[in-house]
């Protein structure tokens, strides 16, 4: 059984913040040799994604930058608070892994029981094949929906994939890759919902979450 | 004899160079008016070389240049301010000549009192650093500068005191990499010098830097190369501003070349220096009308762009488009990326479109997909109900066992 939030109604022409479902993803880029482009080095980048029931990809925050690891390590934890993503990758490739299990640790302390997972990239694709094969779909199906004022992930978007920098569209196709296939169609009660989101943030199991719901459904469905 | 400036203008270069003619004592007078040396037409000739780059460079420095795109352009080249200018035209579009050949020249011989670069200063008191993507490129453009002082009609002629008799004699230094002019002050730089990317520049002192093409098709292909152009490009910018510093005057800086990398030199000016204000023009714009006319007619006709255009591939838009972001060149259309906002009570607003309907219609008919034409679940075990759903709808053509 999914959790994915429920059906927005497209008559609306709107829909609400808190009906997306929430992804983000970090890239670290823990190298400090240039890129093939820069002069200045990659950035880290930490990009924030909201999906809605027709797979609409919302961008609802995207940075990216060069500070100091500790300074990451509170943006990360910072972003996450703010955002609530269901799920909050990590780029976890070598010694990269070790500095998400730090990250993780922190945010355990501070938050509580953050869905920060650990992302293995494989080495073996080419970047801008990864980055092409992930979004193109999306922008191509009109898909793909970025808010105002993000400008720098739109010149990478726009000059991908010669632009200067591709740090924030890397991490956007990370996070775009961290979505589930397909989300079911369901509506479900507002109560069910917060019913979940408490058991969630109680700590409660997956699977025993899914089966009070699933009772709760059957006794509603009788 | 009086003479227009508007008349100058309308005479050919072959025509002003017939016009002038110089007295055995080198007075120089209007043909057929040898008593009136160093007249009207003279003085009007000289005025308007001085004031004028394209009449400069057209009927003192015999260029072919064309009005309709020259005349901007040199408009443009020749303004005080901004003080560093950025000029990005297709290629064989006679910028090299503007900018490389005439426009030192025209520096130079700029009065004081009339100077249009630095007022105050005399012209020959300059010092043109002249660069390019190797130094023996720009050492030929040196060339070009020191044959015009040294055979140059008409400048021997209108400005004689900026000219050597024998300048291999004469002159300290007048050699392929850099000449000095007759000046009154001397300085540790030359007048003109020639310079490639990487070359050493640390201690000289410039006030005029020109920067002629200072990437091309091998830093294209290569990052270390363009890199190299972009970090020459910044450590360079330091000499003027040694200057500046130095002696409380403004320096100026002319780049010119053409885009050759979508990332290049000229898009990290573009980036990253908002004191460079540019002029980039394509091989063929919009008239008036909306139609796509070449900016040089004189040299160039739609067709010929057209076989330009199948010649160079995805390199046209750069080289003679001069835009970085053509559709060629990059992945993803920009018009299918949409944007939102955010208000106050966290809505998120955006423009519903068709193509949201479009998405419900296929996740819809993805739901049905799940389901499998005969309506029965995808993976379920083939029976007699299902074999029958399935011939019901005529499909048996189409139908396999799995082996």
């Amino acid at each position: 059984m999914s959790l994915m939030p429920p059906k927005i109604d497209l008559d609306t022409k709107h829909t609400q913040l808190i009906h997306l479902d929430k992804y983000g993803f970090v890239d670290l880029a823990a190298s400090k040799l240039k890129n093939r482009r820069s002069v200045e080095g990659a950035r880290q980048a930490i990009v924030i994604i909201g999906v809605d029931y027709l797979m609409r990809v919302f961008v609802l925050s995207a940075w990216a930058g060069r500070i100091s690891p500790t300074s990451l390590c509170n943006r990360i934890i910072r972003t996450y608070e703010t955002w609530q993503p269901r799920i909050m990758g990590i780029e976890a490739n070598g010694l990269q892994e070790l500095y998400g299990e730090g990250v993780r640790e922190e945010a355990r302390k501070q938050l509580n029981n953050p869905a920060i997972i650990a992302v293995y990239q494989s080495t073996k694709v080419d970047k801008e094949f990864r980055i092409r094969t992930r979004i193109e779909p999306i922008i191509n199906s009109g898909r793909l929906l970025v808010r105002d004022g993000l400008d720098d992930l739109r010149q990478e978007i726009e000059g991908f994939p010669t632009a200067r920098t591709m740090d924030i569209i890397d991490a956007l196709a990370s996070a775009i890759a961290l979505l589930p296939r397909r989300p079911k169609q369901q509506q479900k009660s507002s109560e069910v919902l917060q019913l979940a989101a408490y058991l969630r943030n109680s700590g409660v199991a997956p699977h025993i979450i899914e089966k009070r719901i699933r009772d709760l459904e059957l006794q509603e469905a009788v | 004899m009086g003479i227009k400036l508007s008349d100058l203008h309308k005479m050919s270069a072959q025509q002003t160079w017939e016009e002038v003619c110089v007295s055995p004592s080198g007075i120089p007078f209007q043909a057929g008016a040898p008593e009136y040396p160093d007249g009207s037409f003279i003085k009007t000739l000289r005025l308007a070389a001085e004031r004028d780059l394209y009449f400069f460079g057209k009927s003192i420095m015999g260029r072919k240049l064309a009005p309709s795109l020259h005349l901007p352009v040199c408009k443009f080249v020749q303004s005080r301010v901004p003080y560093r200018k950025g000029l990005l035209l297709p290629r064989e579009h006679f910028k090299t000549s503007v900018v490389s050949h005439c426009l030192p020249v025209h520096i130079i011989i700029q009065p004081a009192d009339t100077n249009m670069y630095f007022p105050g200063m005399e012209g020959s008191e300059c010092r043109i650093l002249l660069a390019c993507e190797t130094v023996g490129r720009s050492q030929k453009h040196v060339r070009v500068i020191e044959t015009a002082f040294e055979s140059n009609k008409l400048i021997r002629t209108l400005w004689p005191h900026r000219c050597w008799d024998n300048p291999r004699r004469d002159s300290k230094k007048w050699s392929e990499n850099e000449m000095i002019v007759p000046r009154k002050v001397e300085y540790p730089e030359p007048t003109v010098m020639a310079i490639g990317v990487g070359g050493a520049i640390t201690g000289a002192r410039p006030n005029v830097l020109l920067k002629d093409d200072l990437i091309s098709l091998e830093a294209r292909s290569s990052p270390t190369v363009m890199e190299t152009a972009i970090e020459w490009h910044v450590a360079s910018r330091a000499l003027l501003e040694s200057y500046e510093e130095s002696t409380g005057l403004q320096s100026l800086e002319w780049i010119i070349g053409t885009r050759w990398a979508v990332y290049d030199l000229y898009q990290y000016i573009i980036d990253n220096d908002p004191t460079v204000e540019w002029m980039i023009r394509s091989i063929v714009e919009p008239d008036n009308d909306g139609n796509m006319v070449p900016i040089l007619p004189e040299y160039n006709s739609l067709e010929k762009v057209e076989e330009l255009r199948t010649q160079f591939g995805s390199l046209f838009p750069l080289i003679y488009m001069n835009q970085a972001f053509d559709p060629a060149l990059v992945d993803f259309d920009m018009s299918k990326v949409r944007t939102f906002q955010i208000d106050d009570s966290q809505n998120i607003i955006f423009a519903f479109d068709d193509r949201d309907m479009k998405i419900q219609e296929s996740m819809d008919s993805a739901e049905d997909a799940e389901l499998g034409s005969s309506g029965m679940p995808r993976g379920a075990k083939l029976t007699s109900h299902m074999l029958d759903a399935y011939l019901s709808k005529g499909r048996s053509e189409f139908f396999r066992f799995r082996s």
